[in-house]
């Protein structure tokens, strides 16, 4: 990005796969709810956004 | 609906609603319109917005009343424009955008632009792959996840 420190940096396809691990579930379920911070992590690294950057916790 | 509500039971029934109301009718409905949905006061649903604000389900707007973003989706324009069949919705963030595609499990167009250049760029959900219209994409994510939701509208 022009002028921006460089974040991180993910392919299309990877967001593709992380949104459908985000959102696939139906959010109208009554029994949808928000994913522990254990669960995204596993979401991140089978993604493969690993590394500091993608740690949710400093 | 009526009378007293497990505020937990509410909060799921607010949900629903929001999220009914977004994927078939393509709007984010107010605070008066799910109050008066559910036979609530529109006390109370404001109450269950705020809930679900502080529990990352829901970002409102500024003044604190109504909804900026139930995610992935919206209520006011971005540059994430996602199209399937007859109905649109905006994102807040291209991993929203997909995520509509993934949520609504239907074949999309997101139409947006190149985040360095600006120039036009479209991406296809088709039978369950992604993929750009022309050339090719890379995406970039400017805070680190930690810090997301320090400002989450920003993110």
């Amino acid at each position: 990005m022009w002028n921006q420190p460089r974040g991180g940096t993910l392919t299309l396809e990877q967001v593709w796969r992380l949104a459908q691990a985000w959102y696939g579930k139906d959010r109208r379920d009554a029994d949808w709810r928000r994913k522990t911070p254990h669960e995204a992590t596993a979401v991140f690294e089978e993604i493969g956004m690993t590394g500091p950057f993608w740690q949710l916790a400093p | 609906m009526s009378g007293a509500t497990d505020p937990a039971a509410l909060d799921v029934a607010v949900r629903q609603h929001i999220y009914n109301e977004i994927i078939q009718r393509a709007a984010v409905p107010t605070s008066a319109q799910t109050a008066r949905a559910l036979g609530k006061s529109r006390q109370e649903v404001s109450e269950s917005f705020k809930r679900m604000k502080e529990a990352h389900i829901l970002v409102l707007q500024e003044n604190d009343d109504e909804i900026l973003m139930a995610n992935p989706f919206s209520a006011v324009p971005t540059p994430f424009l996602v199209k399937a069949g007859k109905r649109s919705w905006w994102g807040n963030c291209i991993w929203d955008a997909m995520g509509i595609a993934a949520m609504v499990r239907s074949d999309a167009t997101i139409t947006t632009g190149c985040g360095d250049c600006n120039d036009a760029m479209r991406i296809n959900i088709e039978n369950g792959v992604a993929h750009m219209a022309a050339g090719e994409a890379i995406i970039h994510f400017s805070v680190p996840a930690s810090r997301w939701w320090d400002n989450i509208k920003f993110t």
